[in-house]
């Protein structure tokens, strides 16, 4: 056989051949915020995705809207009984070989229940029971929902084990060395199917080449193709408790902001996107000297969300630099509830947000407001909610926009919440994978992702 | 009753042989001629590039009348002659003309009807001398039953070509297939996700008896493409079958009384084949690895014990991974193995497992083998082909080579009206759609 000759049987194998049947291996790296542990967690973008390889949700919504599972075999709503059906797939285990059961379903659903979310709230306010039948469930409600199944999708919505080292995502953790990666295999009992790729290397540290990273949008990296996410991410600054000076409430502010200004966020003039927002908010900004003439001389505790750990050891420095006596408290989404049943008084509170572009600008402030007002009963937040139950009523958009203004208006200057920063996202990949796309929420899907 | 049943079919035999004697002595002197033509030059690779008829042959007709003049010439010993064909409508055929760069000589056949006669007009081209070097026409009376018979599943015109018995549209979730005949009745099982559906063949339909369900229990691996082994082998009477999935660590068999199926017993591998070596009996398996599309590296070979199917001691055999395997036997020793490894390479294994030199062809990922034929899926860029080779030949001489509209999924060995062939089945997408069809090819007569 002559050279050539072999050069074409080579060449139609590689096109047709190795075409007809997918072919399983390699790996991919991930370059993410390192996480503070595997419990649950969708605070930021870094963690939705990262938390998505190793928790599986109930739901996944394509880009029309329709919606499918990879748990359930069998899902449908009974209007007339206003209840929701679900049957687990047979056979479906946890990580660990376990079996999911209609106890995990539930459990999981308690757990979400009371997560800080408009969405949980939404559907905890309205579930009246909730039955289990092995790997069956029932949840009843009172009233009808809309589009139930889409509320069901929502990111924090994941199937939980009650024993912490069981996933039930497509990845198990294999290998962690702090603050530089974590190795990811596949799941052997996902019950959406062993992934195509051996392993997911997730990296901490800029100094690896990922083949998925996340950046400003438009960053034009030739080695890699941009997806458009269509996510961007705002740290807002809270007041659980309401009861702050002004003039330590700013300053914090301006301290706050002086500090993310090193880093690689933008200054955002609304609670949501600027683009989008109709009203300018603009706080004056305290001068350094002004600040530390403020904060000098108080003592208190800023609690952060933990999402934001990765700045703790600067924003140390950057508080003793200024001869500060601020400490900071790292606590989870899921301790900042038992932080105040337990009776902590919870004055400062940074936390991050993540926004889709694609969902509607009132729906932004209704997650704002019932995720980071933390449901303070006073005049205040009344006034709040009822000019949020008015704008369903609203067809008119410049009225929804007054109506929207006003209630941006009381959030800002009644002491609830101040944005600080924002940070928009593209994600980009190398060019030598096949099936890579984002899911309506702009997480990459792990599941089909293979090796071109 | 059964001897008037071996009277009329002896009788539709003759009726059949005497009248096909036009059509079969047209097609044999056209092969002969080209065969002739092309005998001792063992250099010239030759092809038939333009086939068109201005008879009154149907598009099958002309098919099935292409069929049965290549081949004897496929089975030629010299690989000289190349089958291009890929469909035939229009009242001519259809041939890949990118390959023509392989073929020196091109052969051009038309059809005519002559007064009752059906003529073939026969020219052969040098490529390389740019000229004619060969013309023949023959004619032959033909009757119109003659024509009739062309059409009819088995026509019982040529001893050699495999044809097609079944095309069946079957449910997507299709695993693996089966059939076997227990006191004259032609049952099929089709391996689905989660049960196996008896079936049984009539002349022009296939009926549902029974579905059982099969309860694979844990440890379950889930996989995005679903795949599974159905093996059935007849013992003592009884017909017992055993199913394995890339989803189950165990497979399960069962044995089949009255349309029902009886879970007796399992393995903690996918059953293959059951075979003898060394004057013992084996059942000889593989396992997936779980939860992917191809098999784990291993062959299990366990004694077989009719009695106590777990009582057996099992041997391990280590092989490279794979995506398909078939035993070849004689009188149920086993002789050798043929493997599909990861790369599509055709790896084979003597009796003792050892390497033996195969083959440097790629193929598809299926294959299956019956008697001694070995039947492969052939990748191309729209629709796959299926090819058969005869065991012990070069692995690149097919003796038979056929486009399949779409793409060949699975092939299995099995025994439709006694007579061996091969379960094929096959995915079409039409418009976005994908539907599965399933196929029986064997040969007209053994």
């Amino acid at each position: 056989m002559t050279n050539v000759k072999r050069l074409l049987i080579v060449i139609v194998a590689i096109f047709f051949v190795f075409a007809i049947k997918v072919r399983y291996g390699g790996q991919i790296s991930i370059l993410l915020n390192e996480p503070v542990d595997f419990n649950y967690s969708t605070t930021n973008y870094s963690d939705t995705i990262f938390y998505s390889l190793i928790h599986e949700n109930f739901f996944y919504m394509k880009k029309d809207g329709a919606v499918f599972s990879n748990i359930f075999s069998k899902f449908s709503y009974d209007k007339n009984k206003n209840q929701v059906f679900l049957e687990i797939k047979k056979n479906s285990s946890f990580s660990n070989g376990s079996p999911i059961t209609g106890k995990n379903i539930h459990y999981s659903l308690k757990v979400f229940f009371n997560r800080e979310n408009s969405v949980a709230k939404k559907i905890s306010r309205s579930v009246n029971k909730i039955e289990t039948k092995n790997n069956r469930v029932f949840i009843t409600f009172n009233y009808e929902l809309d589009n139930i199944f889409q509320l069901l999708s929502s990111p924090e919505l994941a199937i939980l084990s009650m024993n912490e080292n069981a996933f039930s995502g497509m990845l198990i953790p294999d290998e962690w060395e702090r603050k530089k990666y974590l190795k990811l295999i596949p799941n052997i009992y996902y019950p959406g199917g062993h992934t195509y790729l051996d392993r997911v290397n997730v990296t901490f540290d800029n100094k690896s080449s990922p083949d998925i990273f996340l950046a400003d949008p438009g960053s034009g990296f030739a080695s890699h193709i941009e997806f458009k996410a269509g996510i961007y991410q705002n740290i807002f600054l809270t007041f659980p408790i309401g009861d702050t000076g002004k003039n330590t409430r700013i300053a914090l502010y301006s301290f706050l902001k002086v500090f993310f200004g090193k880093y690689e966020f933008e200054d955002i003039n609304s609670l949501t996107s600027d683009k989008e927002s109709p009203v300018s908010i603009k706080v004056t900004q305290f001068s350094m000297r002004k600040i530390r003439s403020i904060l000098r001389n108080s003592q208190f505790k800023l609690y952060i969300n933990s999402s934001l750990k990765k700045y703790e050891e600067e924003l140390n420095n950057f508080i003793k630099r200024n001869y500060l006596r601020i400490s900071l408290v790292f606590i989870k989404n899921t301790q900042l509830r038992e932080f105040t049943e337990s009776g902590t008084l919870i004055k400062f509170y940074l936390t991050e947000k993540l926004f889709s572009s694609k969902t509607p600008h009132v729906d932004k402030i209704k997650k704002i407001i019932f995720e980071l007002t933390f449901s303070r009963f006073s005049e205040k937040y009344l006034q709040i909610v009822n000019e949020l139950d008015e704008l369903k009523y609203l067809k008119n958009t410049e009225l929804l926009m007054d109506r929207i203004s006003t209630v941006i208006d009381i959030l800002i200057n009644k002491e609830f919440i101040l944005p600080l920063k924002q940070k928009q996202f593209s994600i980009y990949c190398k060019d030598k994978f096949q099936n890579f796309y984002l899911d309506y929420y702009g997480r990459p899907v792990f599941r089909k992702i293979r090796m071109k | 009753m059964k001897k008037l049943n071996i009277s009329i079919f002896f009788f539709f035999i003759t009726i059949l042989l005497v009248s096909s004697q036009g059509i079969k002595s047209l097609s044999e002197k056209i092969s002969g001629n080209i065969e002739n033509f092309f005998s001792g030059k063992n250099q010239i690779k030759y092809s038939i590039i333009r086939f068109e008829s201005s008879s009154n042959l149907s598009d099958l007709e002309l098919q099935r009348f292409y069929h049965m003049i290549i081949t004897p010439i496929e089975r030629s010993e010299n690989e000289q002659f190349r089958d291009l064909s890929t469909g035939f409508n229009n009242g001519k055929g259809n041939f890949d003309l990118n390959r023509i760069n392989e073929i020196n000589h091109f052969i051009s056949i038309k059809l005519i009807n002559n007064m009752g006669k059906l003529g073939a007009g026969i020219i052969i081209y040098n490529r390389n001398v740019n000229r004619i070097v060969s013309v023949k026409y023959y004619e032959e009376p033909i009757k119109k039953r003659e024509v009739e018979l062309l059409r009819i599943k088995d026509p019982g015109l040529s001893s050699r070509e495999y044809s097609k018995l079944y095309d069946i549209r079957v449910s997507h979730n299709l695993l693996n297939v089966a059939s076997c005949n227990i006191k004259g009745t032609e049952y099929v099982f089709f391996l689905l996700n989660d049960r196996i559906d008896v079936y049984t063949l009539t002349e022009n339909s296939i009926l549902k008896l029974k579905s059982n369900e099969v309860e694979w229990g844990r440890p379950h691996f889930p996989s995005i493409q679903n795949e599974g082994n159905l093996f059935l082998f007849e013992e003592n009477d009884d017909i017992f079958l055993i199913v394995g999935s890339n989803f189950s660590r165990y497979s399960y068999i069962f044995n089949l009384k009255d349309n029902e199926l009886k879970r007796i017993a399992k393995f903690d591998f996918s059953v293959a084949d059951v075979f003898i070596i060394n004057g013992v009996r084996y059942i000889a398996g593989f396992n997936f690895s779980f939860g992917k599309n191809f098999y784990k590296g291993k062959l299990f070979l366990k004694q077989f014990n009719s009695v106590n199917f777990n009582a057996g001691e099992t041997y391990i055999k280590n092989l490279p991974d794979f995506y398909s395997a078939a035993f070849y036997k004689d009188r149920g020793e086993f002789r050798s193995l043929y493997l599909i490894d990861l790369n599509y390479n055709m790896r084979i294994f003597s009796d003792t497992i050892n390497e033996t030199p195969g083959s440097d062809s790629k193929f598809g990922y299926t294959h299956a083998i019956s008697e001694d034929v070995i039947a492969i899926s052939s990748y191309t860029e729209n629709n796959d082909r299926l090819k058969m080779m005869k065991i012990g030949n070069d692995i690149n001489t097919p003796i038979f080579n056929k486009e399949i509209k779409g793409k060949i999924r699975l092939i299995e060995k099995g025994i439709v009206e006694g007579k061996h062939g091969f379960w094929i089945i096959v995915e079409k997408s039409n418009k976005g759609f994908k539907n599965l069809k399933l196929q029986f090819w064997r040969k007209n007569i053994d």
